[in-house]
């Protein structure tokens, strides 16, 4: 298994009570099966930040690789040491 | 006075005059409201050349159809004029119970031309309009300006937009504030209202404003209230805009100490969470289900008890940019730049302009009245908020703005005067959002988040953020466009989540309010058309492709820190963007609308006074 870093902000952050959860995922997960963990491990995102099902972030949370790319797709897959950014796209102001 | 849209109240100030006046039928289609109707109007009233502090440069107030109905957030309204700040097309908008008032007064559109002789305030009573002495209201703040006028007409019903002593004293970014909190921005309306020597717009209004399918119109504004309390709006609502602070920081895109760098060391201390502690009161404007105005107050220090409602522009401007991060002093910096009328984003980048120049000792104490200006040094800001207010010693040159402050001071000061056609800019570092970069540098009002939200192309994931490149064009045309689609309809844009089918949805509300037939297709051909409207008057006004850049400091200094350490916006990524905008839009190569541009989206009248080129010749050279 490897670790990764999920970076919170915003309402994920308020909610889960923490600025970042730490996730143990099999080596080359999914960033789909990285929100699924988080939601097992941080019940309270479910329905607000993370779909019921589990499966997708319901809008307009994104996630963000490295503090750099937004992801597109959740089908991407993680690399070694990825620190993974959680935030709503809404910006404004 | 007639209760039906389609009217504007013109007042000369000059004679003491008021008109009512029919709007042109095609003006509610073509042009919607708020920003649209105020721009046209202006390009309509405002003879070319006007000078923006003389009394022919005519100041626009424009609600919107939607004002005063049901439809959550609608209730806003628009100020154009000539922009003493920019020399361009001045638009702004604020949201609150004053555009409320006017639908119920009768007129969809205020005209103002002229000066008055002496300091003046309008009082719109229903159909009755009075010319009323202000000279006791002189140098008084919004909120106490406000206050007396209430007062002096015995009912707490009328609305008030009003300017503060920075109005007054012609700070070129001077706003008009009304209902306490809210404000019209930028471009410095505010200084337009003070050359007329017009202290305040006072309207009461008791009418009912017509809804042609009411029941239509209940169903579906019940449905958007209840989609306004999902995910879709929960960080607004919750942390306010503040909450964008920590997330740009990680981004690299909260800028600091004059776009020095893109991360803040002092983030956590201004964060939206961190400023939860000093939370007051959270205010909705008026029929808002969102309720983002996060109104904090200092608790002890020595700022306690000040109040001021903080967002997150005005946030960046006194704190990440003056290097600030105790909270209560941008409580207090805030409360000051809502005292004087003075836009608290244009008032944070000129003072952090001149932290900058006294730094490298381009200024000294003895320009500064012995304030030690630097970076971090909170009493100086808001000493110097207090000297711009005033216009006193340094305060003077800042309240020019920094495009008119680094020409006059020299010395090299030009490559960190961070503004784009004269406005300067928000909170959006262009270096690692550089499709926003786009937006400000082609911006019709200068460098604005508001009118060409591009950083929703950055934060997309479909594009790289840090190259700029071709391709880029096209959607920050579609940014503008919608832009200027939902600042006419004057619907909030935190509301825009709300909808699956914005166009679709929003068309079918303008239907069940005016009757009108709107098609989406139609009401995104009016976005498109007031863009365009837009820029015509800019070009009037002696628009160039020269004048669609970003300061120096974005095209050649690399970011120091953050996550986009070492990224520019370089000149040729800036051309090529340029040239890929106008390629999307349908202009020249040097960004002139061609006449059959014009002829399409039904601006045959305005191209003669823009010397319109015909395209087919252009092609043919």
């Amino acid at each position: 298994m490897s670790r990764y870093i999920v970076e919170l902000f915003g309402i994920p952050r308020q909610l889960a009570r923490a600025t970042e959860v730490e996730l143990e995922l099999p080596p080359g997960a999914t960033f789909g099966e990285a929100v699924a963990a988080l939601g097992r491990k941080v019940p309270a995102l479910m329905g607000r930040v993370i779909a019921e099902d589990g499966t997708s972030l319901i809008e307009p949370y994104a996630l963000n690789l490295n503090g750099r790319a937004f992801v597109q797709s959740l089908e991407v897959r993680l690399g070694a040491g990825d620190r993974i950014v959680l935030m709503t796209r809404s910006a404004g102001g | 006075m007639d209760k039906a849209t389609g009217m504007v109240l013109c007042l000369d100030l000059s004679r003491r005059k008021a008109e009512l006046r029919a709007l042109p039928p095609s003006y509610l289609r073509d042009y919607l409201g708020g920003v649209g109707l105020a721009a046209r109007l202006l390009f309509d009233y405002c003879p070319a050349g006007a000078d923006p502090l003389g009394p022919e440069n005519p100041l626009i107030f424009a609600a919107s159809a939607l004002a005063g109905t049901m439809v959550p957030t609608a209730n806003k309204h628009a100020v154009a004029a000539r922009s003493p700040l920019t020399g361009f097309i001045g638009d702004s908008l604020s949201s609150g119970a004053w555009s409320l008032a006017l639908r119920r007064a009768g007129p969809d559109a205020l005209v103002i031309t002229g000066a008055a002789a002496e300091l003046t305030y309008l009082f719109i009573d229903n159909g009755t309009a009075h010319f009323r002495d202000a000279r006791h209201l002189a140098g008084k703040g919004s909120a106490e300006t406000e206050e007396a006028i209430r007062r002096e007409i015995g009912d707490e019903r009328v609305r008030v937009a009003t300017i503060g002593p920075g109005g007054e004293n012609l700070v070129r970014y001077a706003c008009i504030g009304n209902d306490v909190n809210r404000q019209a921005g930028r471009t410095g309306m505010g200084a337009v209202m003070g050359a007329k020597r017009l202290k305040a717009v006072v309207v009461r209004g008791t009418g009912a404003v017509p809804v042609a399918d009411l029941a239509a119109l209940e169903k579906a504004c019940s449905a958007l209230y209840k989609k306004a309390q999902t995910a879709a709006t929960e960080k607004y609502r919750v942390l306010g805009t503040p909450a964008n602070v920590l997330a740009f920081n990680r981004l690299g895109a909260l800028p600091t100490r004059n776009f020095q760098s893109s991360t803040f060391e002092g983030a956590e201390a201004v964060s939206g969470e961190h400023l939860l502690n000093y939370l007051c009161k959270v205010v909705a404007c008026t029929g808002c289900p969102i309720a983002c105005e996060h109104v904090y107050q200092a608790k002890d220090g020595p700022y306690a008890g000040i109040k001021a409602q903080v967002d997150y522009e005005t946030l960046y401007a006194l704190g990440p940019m003056c290097g600030v991060s105790y909270a209560p002093a941008i409580i207090k910096a805030a409360e000051l730049c809502d005292h004087y009328g003075i836009d608290s984003i244009s008032g944070g980048v000129s003072i952090s302009w001149a932290m900058e120049c006294f730094e490298k000792g381009l200024l000294t104490s003895k320009d500064t009245e012995g304030l030690e200006l630097r970076f971090g040094n909170h009493e100086a800001l808001l000493k110097a908020i207090e000297m711009i207010g005033l216009r006193r010693g340094l305060g003077d040159l800042l309240a020019e703005g920094v495009k008119r402050a680094s020409a006059k001071l020299g010395k090299g000061s030009e490559h960190w005067a961070m503004h784009a056609k004269g406005l300067e800019l928000p909170g959006y570092e262009p270096r690692s959002l550089k499709t926003q970069g786009l937006g400000f540098a082609v911006g019709t009002r200068g460098g604005c988040h508001n009118r060409s939200p591009a950083y929703e192309v950055d934060m997309s994931g479909k594009v790289d953020r840090f190259k700029g490149e071709r391709g880029r064009g096209q959607p920050t045309m579609e940014q503008e466009d919608f832009a200027a689609t939902i600042d006419s309809l004057t619907l909030c844009k935190f509301l825009r989540r709300c909808f699956n089918d914005f166009y679709a949805e929003t068309a079918q509300l303008y239907t069940m309010v005016t009757g009108l037939q709107m098609t989406p297709e139609e009401l995104k051909r009016a976005g498109e058309r007031i863009s365009n409207l837009k820029k015509a008057f800019n070009i009037r006004e002696g628009w160039s492709r020269a004048d669609d850049t970003l300061p120096p400091r974005v095209l050649h200094d690399p970011l120091p820190d953050g996550a986009g350490r070492g990224s520019v916006l370089s000149q040729d990524e800036l051309n090529l963007m340029v040239g890929d905008y106008y390629e999307a839009r349908g202009w020249t190569r040097d960004g002139l609308i061609p006449r059959e541009k014009l002829q399409k989206l039904g601006l045959e009248d305005v191209a003669p006074q823009i010397g319109a080129p015909n395209a087919a010749k252009i092609r043919g050279l």
